[in-house]
């Protein structure tokens, strides 16, 4: 049932506020996937309306298009999960994962730093050889992978990371020093690969991130990803829509349905200018831009910008 | 409801001129059967007449509402029970309209339709968006896991009237006592069950029943008459 007919009396406040209601504070916001379907039934399609008939499934599956293209740019859909790093030093995918938007270890402050992915070394496959080098195969004639690839093995586990020692006896002149890890590369380095934090090597086909070594065991590591919106699309109670874009979502429900109808065929050109600038306006709305938060950031102008 | 009695005596003093046109209770309850059906089929293609053309809208002269407030007279619901996967319809039905399960509208599906919804990701059917598919003895719902709180809003076919009566001597009386088509007999002469349709229908009744009336007593006349009379309820109707 729609929320925002509700008078906002004692029953809408939760119980950590005092309240008699169950709703989750900051529900308000947002309104969710059944709520909006339902609205659009009643406010385009029927009699004399622009879409005289369209069965609900077909409305929901534009409605969950809408949501998967929202949440990838529009929406503020970040997740974020954190583990504790187990002695494999890698971490499983959430179910929902599409992509990362950043990964990153907590220090003992509570800070968190940031992991690049490795520059150096991409996923891979290995394949199970015998004695003779000769490929593997299963009793289907399928070729048979190894569970871990040699490269990400050795990427694991190599020491490849300057210490501080190093890096002192860098900095000192002692790079002379045939003992030295950096010896005969007085001509530098690249910043991309001096990275104390660390790095990772994403997995797409195992659903994995592994970490060198310079991440150990037990650490806190936090994955911040997008999803699409619809983790949870086996009931539309919980695909959510932020109220903002509601508009721009119906908008994109009626320009998918009414393209593919020769009755609503020649307003479709319409209804496509309308979605984009409702999802202009959504995208703005949702920037999320505060003016305090502004000017404290442009008050340290003066600053060295490093990056 | 439109009382049967009065429809069956206006008919007998309308057919019944010079006395030669007598119709006999079983003769009038078959006609009267006959006539409301024909009543009724005709509003859907009336209904379908008058959306197609528009038409006066207005508070009293709205012909599609006019003609949707006399259909919803027969608009039923029940909760059918699961019985082989399959919810079967109702006894009475004649047309489905709206199901839904557990108050969330279902859409009905295509047989070849709801294939291609049950194998996509984003339309396969849940609890929040059941889809149904029309059978020949009910319907099946999905997800299949959806065994109970399902509801059909439908409309029902009109029950069969009956002027019932008792005999004094050979002569037959009316007898008001209500008919319970569930539990009595069309058999018994006894106990009447009056017409179903909207009592604006009196005058196109009693019409279609003289229409068949002058067949039966062979008087050219009389049908000519509810001919007639027939033609000019269409005229002002439209």
């Amino acid at each position: 049932m729609a929320i925002s007919r509700k008078p906002l009396d004692v029953d809408n406040y939760s119980a950590l506020d005092g309240g008699n209601g169950t709703a989750i504070p900051g529900y308000y916001r947002r309104t969710n996937l059944n709520d909006i379907i339902n609205n659009f039934m009643v406010a385009y399609v029927g009699d004399g309306k622009v879409l005289t008939k369209v069965p609900r499934y077909e409305i929901a599956f534009w409605a969950q298009k809408a949501v998967q293209e929202f949440s990838f740019d529009v929406f503020h859909s970040e997740k974020a999960i954190e583990i504790q790093l187990s002695s494999l030093r890698q971490m499983s995918l959430p179910s929902d994962y599409v992509n990362y938007v950043r990964l990153s270890y907590t220090d003992q402050s509570g800070v968190e730093r940031t992991i690049l992915p490795s520059g150096t070394t991409r996923a891979n496959q290995g394949v199970a050889q015998d004695e003779n080098y000769h490929y593997l195969y299963d009793e289907d004639g399928n070729i048979v992978y190894a569970e871990e690839s040699e490269t990400l093995q050795r990427f694991q586990n190599s020491e490849n990371t300057v210490t501080t020692e190093e890096a002192l006896d860098y900095y000192n002149g002692y790079y002379s020093f045939d003992t030295f890890g950096y010896y005969g590369r007085r001509y530098g380095t690249t910043p991309q690969f001096q990275n104390i934090n660390g790095s990772f090597v994403l997995d797409l086909t195992a659903g994995q991130i592994y970490f060198d070594s310079v991440i150990p065991q037990d650490t806190y590591v936090t994955l911040r990803y997008i999803s699409d919106g619809l983790g949870d699309n086996g009931n539309f109670d919980n695909v959510y829509v932020p109220k903002m874009a509601e508009d721009a979502v119906m908008m994109s429900i009626l320009y998918n349905l009414s393209k593919l109808r020769s009755a609503a065929g020649a307003a479709a050109p319409l209804y496509k200018q309308e979605a984009a600038a409702k999802m202009r306006n959504a995208k703005i709305r949702l920037s999320n831009m505060k003016i305090e938060e502004m000017t404290n950031i442009f008050r340290n102008k003066a600053k060295w910008i490093k990056h | 409801m439109i009382n049967i009695d009065n429809v069956y005596q206006t008919v007998l003093v309308l057919a019944n001129k010079d006395n030669r046109g007598y119709i006999t209770p079983d003769e009038f309850n078959r006609m009267a059967d006959q006539a409301q059906n024909e009543i009724f089929e005709a509003y859907f293609m009336r209904e379908a007449g008058y959306e197609m053309t528009g038409g006066l809208q207005s508070d009293f002269s709205n012909p599609v509402y006019n003609i949707a407030e006399r259909i919803n007279l027969f608009y039923k619901s029940n909760n059918p029970t699961i019985a082989n996967g399959i919810f079967p319809y109702p006894d009475d039905l004649r047309q489905l309209g709206v199901v839904s399960v557990n108050n969330i509208v279902a859409d009905r599906a295509s047989h070849e339709e709801v294939k291609y919804i049950n194998l996509s990701p984003l339309t396969y059917p849940v609890a929040t968006q059941p889809v149904y598919t029309i059978n020949a003895t009910g319907i099946t719902v999905f997800p299949d896991t959806i065994t109970t709180g399902v509801k059909m809003e439908y409309l029902k076919n009109p029950t069969r009237p009956k002027w019932g009566y008792v005999l004094q001597g050979t002569v037959p009386y009316y007898d008001s006592t209500p008919f319970d088509p569930a539990t009595d007999s069309y058999s018994t002469p006894a106990k009447s069950y009056n017409f179903e349709l909207d009592s604006s229908e009196y005058a196109q009744l009693i019409a279609t029943i003289l229409g068949y009336a002058g067949l039966t007593i062979k008087q050219g006349d009389v049908t000519g008459f509810a001919q007639g009379k027939e033609a000019k309820f269409q005229q002002t109707e439209q």
